[in-house]
């Protein structure tokens, strides 16, 4: 009896649902189409101008053989500067989401073991570390880069994660050195804005200037993928 | 007829209906990504002509526009910073309220009381 | 000296200061603070003598990098933002809840502030601005609150959503004019002929910056960010007086920008005045402290909006000047607010009661502040009001206005209200401490009065705008105002105060889903205007 109801409303609230949910594809149609009419009708006035010039000059300007290295390392590392901020910002909120919350141990993990998962990846991750270090220092070179090289590398994290999910990690040393990078990075990019006509300076700037941001977005995105890894656990607290 | 922008813009659109449609707080911190990804896309295909390189290896012919390119690195950072936020706030909230609808979410932070 | 300057020390200092122990982290903030505070009157003192400064980082010019630009506003709105951040910190110096965390992240939005009123290149500005909102969600929530986790899930993803529309725009912008820097759009919008060509940026652009100053139908994620209990009081100053500054001079240079092509004052002026009404009614229906003054931020940022979107001169800098004062007589209550929260431990205007006699020195700062927002004579907001009033065309936009500034006095009465009665807890005896712990608040209410009765010397030496106050429009505009005075008394006395005593608190609320929704029409309704 009671059931027949229960289910009788959730019926009636999918009825609605649907309905609701129409609606609203088809106002977003509407919308869809007439943005799609208006986007045929944009004007375009001189819009290669950065092209071109970026094409003909990025060799000359910034001794760097990737364009797009030379444009996020010379010609916009103030967007660079605060993109490292905002990945220290996010590490420093989400350490704050979850600081006090402990409810359940996962040691029963302790026991479980991949060992097939664990041969794979034994193998596989000096290979992550050796092609994460070759996109950090080839970047102003071949396609590649500190964001690029960052990510890969924390790769390497992961899959010790993946091998051996009970171990508890400390990564306070990876906080500080974060920190201490951001830094770095700070007074590098504020020498290059500051005194970009030294030529001998610009190609060792942009070794030293990818390894850093390499090495920030490495412990960054270890950061965040530890505390989601280990969220709700006692090792939380310890940390 | 249906080029990388078209496309990006009908994606952005199905991001939109799914913020709009759905209840669910993941689904509206997916559907955010989702919009993310139709303005990369949109982006990367401003300038872009089939059959262009890739702007490495000392190229200054025929290679695709740099600076989507790299504005779209930071706007992928921005999106891991964006997914990292709202999802872990997404966790308080359920640890607090025991639910992902924002009807619901909305109507217990009135109560004032938890789950 | 370098633009840059003003962002990379408090980056730097921020960063630095991470790594020290609490207190010597707030005595390094303050002085800090100090200095910045020095270079910004400095810089403005250069920008008034030699015109425009103008630094291409890097050394490329062009657009091809990225440049700073100080012209006389932004180099004010500089001045205001130290200012207020220098008085916030040496307020905070004396919390237990400051720890280096936070004085990384107030720090740290203090140079993401800046850069939003410098940086002229748009991708620039919406990555300072996408962090700016990650700063801000943490900061609200510092004192952990259970119910504030939800208000800061709602502010941080109407904002980045808002900003993903930003995106989109600036995507449609290096689309069309193949740069990014403001300024050169400018100039090159001059060549488009059809709104038709830039509607899409227009609308995509205007949207977010209308999120950004909290309009219509966009406002609610501002009270749930402003008024939050766990956001401490300096947070909510900053918020509530600087913050949404950023936004309006968003729109300010936005709105510049498209003006050669698409220019519909007249939709934004509408919203304005709906707005300031919307905003001053909720504010009166409230009984929460922090909301009311949340909800008074969002009818002044309306007022600003028409002042701005007025068509004359007046206005337009009545607008700018009410910026300033706004965000002086706005932090100083919000602070007041905390003070009164943090004594008395509720925070219903209704159960409060006997602040002067406790506070005396508290309640005749407030009571300078509550002067400033009504637009009583001789106080701050009177000029700007008087002057936003003096620009307006056309009798129901007027008559809106004096409706608003009705409104406000009457929602103020509520909160004046909780200075009389009696109240037997007694403060011990002036302390030296407690004088210093008053003083920075003591200067802001000074302030109030200062800027209220040299308004018009200071607009002059501030943008090179000679004010025109007849002195007999003032002066009956004053004796007006003493007559709406006592009508508000009057009517909050014998009407409102009763009504509130029965009345459950009202909240906008609007879910999630609704703030999207509001956020696509809002866009569709710019879009049809822009092309009609």
């Amino acid at each position: 009896m009671k059931i027949s109801k229960i289910s009788k409303a959730i019926k009636a609230n999918d009825a609605k649902n649907g309905l609701r949910r129409i609606l609203v594809a088809s106002f977003i149609l509407g919308i869809t189409i007439i943005f799609l009419f208006l986007y045929k009708h944009i004007g375009s006035v001189d819009s290669v101008e950065l092209y071109s010039y970026y094409k003909k000059m990025y060799i000359h300007d910034t001794y760097s053989q990737n364009a797009v290295t030379a444009i996020y390392l010379n010609y916009r590392v103030f967007d660079t500067f605060f993109e490292a901020l905002l990945l220290m910002i996010c590490v420093t909120g989400i350490m704050y989401f979850f600081k006090e919350k402990s409810t359940y141990n996962n040691s029963e993990y302790k026991e479980k073991k991949h060992e097939l998962l664990e041969a794979a990846l034994n193998f596989l991750y000096p290979i992550i570390i050796v092609f994460g270090i070759y996109l950090i220092l080839y970047g102003s070179k071949s396609p590649g880069g500190g964001f690029q090289g960052g990510a890969v590398l924390a790769a390497v994290f992961m899959s010790r994660y993946l091998v051996n999910p009970g171990a508890i990690w400390h990564v306070d040393s990876l906080k500080n050195v974060e920190k201490m990078l951001y830094l770095l990075i700070v007074s590098f990019s504020s020498l290059l804005i500051l005194a970009n006509s030294y030529i001998e300076f610009k190609s060792l700037y942009l070794i030293i200037m990818n390894f850093l941001i390499g090495f920030k977005v490495f412990c960054g995105l270890s950061i965040i993928f530890f505390y989601f890894a280990y969220i709700d656990t006692d090792s939380l607290e310890s940390w | 007829m249906l080029n990388g922008e078209i496309t990006s813009i009908i994606l952005f659109f199905i991001g939109v209906y799914g913020i709009i449609a759905r209840r669910n707080m993941v689904k509206s911190i997916i559907s955010i990504g989702i919009m993310e990804m139709a303005i990369i896309l949109f982006l990367l295909s401003v300038n872009f002509e089939k059959g262009m390189r890739a702007p490495v290896s000392g190229l200054t012919s025929n290679i695709s526009d740099p600076l989507p390119q790299a504005l779209m690195i930071t706007a992928i950072i921005i999106g891991v910073a964006v997914n990292a936020i709202g999802l872990s706030l997404f966790i308080n909230i359920y640890h607090k309220y025991g639910t992902t609808n924002w009807t619901k979410a909305a109507y217990k932070r009135r109560q004032g009381g938890r789950k | 000296m370098e633009l840059y300057y003003y962002i990379i020390i408090p980056v730097f200092i921020a960063t630095l200061v991470y790594f020290l122990p609490n207190r010597g982290s707030r005595i390094i903030a303050f002085i800090m603070q100090l200095a910045l505070f020095g270079m910004s009157v400095y810089n403005f003192v250069q920008v008034k003598d030699n015109g425009v400064v103008t630094n291409y980082l890097g050394g490329w010019s062009n657009g091809v990098g990225i440049a700073l630009r100080a012209d006389s506003e932004a180099s004010i709105f500089i001045v205001m933002t130290t200012f207020l951040f220098l008085i916030t910190i040496s307020l905070g110096m004396f919390k237990e809840y400051i720890d280096n965390t936070f004085i990384f992240l107030f720090v740290i939005l203090e140079a993401l502030l800046i850069t939003t009123f410098l940086s002229t290149d748009l991708f620039n500005i919406y990555i300072v601005i996408e962090i700016s909102t990650i700063a801000v969600s943490i900061l609200i929530m510092y004192k952990r609150d259970s119910r504030s986790v939800y208000d800061a899930l709602i502010y941080f993803l109407s904002n980045i959503l808002g900003m993903t529309f930003f995106l989109f725009g600036i995507a449609f912008i290096y689309k069309i004019f193949g740069v990014l820097d403001i300024y050169i759009i400018a100039e090159k919008m001059k060549n488009i002929n059809d709104p038709l060509e830039v509607i899409l940026p227009f609308g995509l652009l205007m949207t977010a910056a209308c999120l950004k100053c909290a309009v219509l139908p966009l406002f609610s994620w501002l009270p749930k960010a402003h008024g939050t209990p766990s956001a401490p009081s300096i947070v909510s100053a900053i918020l509530s007086g600087l913050y949404v500054k950023g936004g309006i001079y968003l729109f300010i240079r936005l709105r510049s920008m498209f003006q050669p092509v698409i220019d519909i004052d007249h939709y934004f002026l509408l919203i304005g005045v709906i707005t300031a009404i919307v905003g001053v009614i909720l504010a009166i229906l409230q009984k929460d402290i922090k909301l009311i003054l949340a909800y008074h931020t969002v009818s002044q940022l309306g007022i600003i909006l028409v002042g701005i979107c007025a068509g004359s001169i007046e206005s337009y800098y009545g607008a700018l000047y009410h910026c300033i004062n706004h965000s002086i007589f706005k932090a100083l209550l919000f602070i007041i607010a905390g003070i009164i929260i943090e004594r008395y431990k509720i925070r219903n205007v209704t159960e409060i009661r006997g602040v002067f006699r406790r506070m005396p020195v508290v309640s005749i700062v407030a009571i300078m502040a509550i002067a400033g927002i009504t637009g009583t004579p001789f106080f701050n907001g009177s000029i700007s009001k008087y002057m936003i009033q003096a620009g307006l065309e056309g009798n129901l936009i007027k008559y809106s206005i004096v409706l608003v500034n009705f409104g406000t006095i009457l929602s103020f009465c509520k909160f004046l209200s909780m200075f009389f009665g009696k109240d037997f807890h007694r403060d011990k005896g002036v302390t030296l401490i407690n004088l210093i712990k008053t003083l920075p608040i003591f200067i802001m209410g000074l302030l109030c009065f200062l800027l209220g009765i040299m308004g018009d010397a200071l607009l002059e030496v501030v943008f090179n705008y000679r004010i025109s106050i007849i002195s007999y429009s003032y002066l009956l505009k004053s004796i007006y105002f003493i007559f709406t005075l006592l009508l508000a008394i009057a009517l909050y006395k014998y009407f409102l105060s009763r009504i509130l005593k029965r009345l459950k608190p009202i909240e906008f609320e609007l879910t999630f889903n609704h703030i999207a929704l509001s956020i696509v029409v809002f866009f569709v309704i710019t879009v049809i205007f822009g092309l009609i």
